[in-house]
């Protein structure tokens, strides 16, 4: 028997007193560490994809639109632009680097995208299986799009006109599956990659006229010098009629959108947390109000008033660990199953298991909030009068 | 203002206090266990002087010395029997001996009882308990609250001997406050207030 146990006893004499507290600041924890991890995952995802690609060239229309289909492909083309003009902007002395990208078709819902292998090495891919592809209709696949479908090298497939999967299937090119791609935590896990031919192929072939000028969908380029962002975009978006986006400016854009969202779920969370910290001092102040006797009955056998004051507080630094620990348990759990829908839609991938620096902050800010909403129940113990107390509950 | 009457006590001696309602017996038991300041006059309980004492030495000094038996046995709710004299033993001299608190429970004729909840206790078995309690800190003085008024002839002849016959065997001082008439032949030193 010591004083911490003699708490714990204390706490669980009348649990549903602590269960309610607990409770609340479980769901305040759990809601918060939920919105960092989340917050950070988008945050990961977002400039883990756009790292090296400093200007997207596209058609003409929504600059995130731009953005979201040929660096996340998660959203449809803003249309073609002609091969011919993006190659004469290559050119540019600015720029460093391009990668041109043909996507519109698709494998059962998942992109197949047109590109050189500069693509791969952007997002630092590597091989899990098999090699890249050389030659038009020779297919790349990515880890999650390979275990999806149980597409291994060898294998054929015929894609299907359309980013969505619900278009009508090009039927006189099968691909020929050559390589499949380790996990990279990048958009190229969910990508088919083939050579751009591949694409005008099946164009030409099925509804095109064969002596259309080749197409392309964006361009990714990297500028020789951070100088390019205050001339080149001007240029493409005035002098072409092709459409220049900034992926950095665009992803701020798209978070000032997410921001509103998650700003008011963090305003929740906080209240939640801030009522766990009411409920921790009403427990306290009721704790103190029914065992007000008891504690007289400890100082008669001697305990000092230090004591009961640090009893006190155990109990509600008790309430704030367990309520912590079953918060970010509960959020990591929660984690786990939104993995599974994230990574499809968007490839993101939290661990489960590693704790955020900013949840270490979220684990002693609610202990501290714990203690300083029990200070005040406590220090009433230390002016208690115990001979009253005693003397009142003796008659 | 209450006064009380000078008066002296020798070791392992037995003193029975009385007074009728009103005469602050309750008062005084405070006083002599440093629950209360007074305002004036001493208590010298084996050589240490209470007034003369800080707050927390008298809250120390308490715990090693002086064992407290209530009117109400009334105990902490949230332990069982055993626990609830470990804990008169850890406030008592800061540590827990577990043999020592069981063999007090069954020198008292409950040890069957240590695991049980105070609350599944008879009334008997409470006073039991509650002379246990005082006793598990081996202190030097036991101070008895009134500790058979509200009890019948048998049970109040029981807690008596058992508390007579502990303190003995404890080498305790014994002081019972009461307005009980049933002690009166029990004690040959009487103060009456």
């Amino acid at each position: 028997m010591n004083v911490f146990k003699l708490s714990f006893k204390n706490l669980f004499a009348r649990p549903m007193r602590s269960v309610l507290t607990v409770t609340m600041l479980t769901m305040g924890v759990a809601l918060a560490s939920l919105l960092i991890l989340v917050g950070n995952a988008l945050d990961d995802s977002f400039k883990k994809n756009i790292r090296g690609i400093d200007m997207v060239v596209g058609a003409k229309g929504s600059p995130l639109q731009l953005i979201l289909s040929a660096i996340y492909q998660i959203d449809s083309p803003t249309g073609n632009i002609s091969l011919a003009e993006a190659r004469k902007l290559a050119k540019n002395p600015q720029i460093k680097e391009t990668i041109e990208l043909s996507f519109g078709d698709s494998y059962k819902g998942r992109r197949i995208v047109g590109t050189s292998q500069k693509y791969v090495a952007l997002y630092d891919g590597s091989m899990a299986d098999g090699i890249l592809w050389e030659k038009p209709f020779e297919a790349v696949v990515g880890a999650q799009v390979s275990q999806e479908f149980d597409l291994k090298t060898g294998d054929e497939f015929y894609s299907a006109h359309g980013v969505d999967g619900m278009g009508h299937d090009h039927e006189e090119h099968p691909f020929t599956v050559v390589g499949v791609l380790n996990t990279s935590g990048s958009v190229l896990d969910k990508l088919i990659l083939t050579a751009p031919e591949s694409i005008w192929e099946v164009h030409a072939d099925a509804d095109h006229d064969s002596s259309a000028t080749p197409e392309i969908t964006a361009m990714l380029v990297k500028f020789r010098s951070k100088m390019g962002i205050m001339t080149l975009p001007r240029v493409v978006n005035q002098q072409t009629s092709m459409q220049a986006a900034l992926p950095a400016i665009e992803v701020n854009r798209l978070f000032e959108l997410f921001g509103v969202a998650i700003s008011t779920l963090q305003i929740v969370a906080l209240v939640i947390m801030l009522l766990g910290a009411v409920s921790v001092f009403v427990s306290m102040v009721n704790a103190l109000k029914d065992r007000a006797f008891e504690m007289a009955l400890m100082r008669s056998m001697g305990a000092s008033r230090s004591q009961i004051f640090g009893m006190i507080l155990l109990e509600a630094l008790m309430l704030g660990i367990i309520g912590t620990v079953l918060g970010l348990i509960l959020s990591h759990i929660g984690i786990a199953f939104l993995n599974t829908y994230a990574n499809e839609q968007f490839g993101i991938n939290v661990s489960i298991w590693a704790l955020d620096p900013l949840e270490w902050l979220l684990i002693t800010a609610t202990i501290v909030l714990c203690i300083f909403a029990a200070l005040l129940p406590s220090i009433t113990t230390i002016k208690m009068d115990v001979s009253k107390i005693l003397s009142r509950y003796e008659n | 203002m209450i006064s009380f009457p000078d008066f002296e006590i020798s070791k392992n001696d037995r003193l029975l206090i009385t007074g009728n309602s009103g005469t602050g017996k309750t008062t005084l038991l405070h006083l002599l266990s440093g629950l209360l300041m007074m305002q004036k006059g001493e208590i010298i309980i084996s050589g240490s002087n209470l007034s003369a004492l800080s707050q927390q030495k008298l809250d120390k000094f308490r715990g090693r010395n002086i064992g407290l038996v209530f009117q109400q046995p009334k105990f902490i709710s949230s332990i069982n029997v055993l626990e609830n004299i470990k804990v008169a033993q850890l406030f008592g001299f800061g540590k827990v001996n577990t043999q020592d608190a069981t063999s007090l429970l069954n020198e008292l004729g409950i040890g069957d009882k240590a695991q049980k909840s105070t609350n599944e206790l008879s009334g008997g078995e409470r006073q039991r308990l509650a002379i246990a309690r005082a006793l598990a800190a081996k202190p030097t003085l036991v101070l008895a609250d009134e500790p058979t008024s509200s009890l019948d002839d048998d049970n109040a002849e029981m807690v008596y001997e058992l508390l007579h016959q502990e303190a003995v065997k404890n080498g305790a001082t014994l002081i019972v406050v009461s307005h009980d008439q049933r002690l009166k032949s029990k004690f040959e030193n009487m103060v009456a207030l």
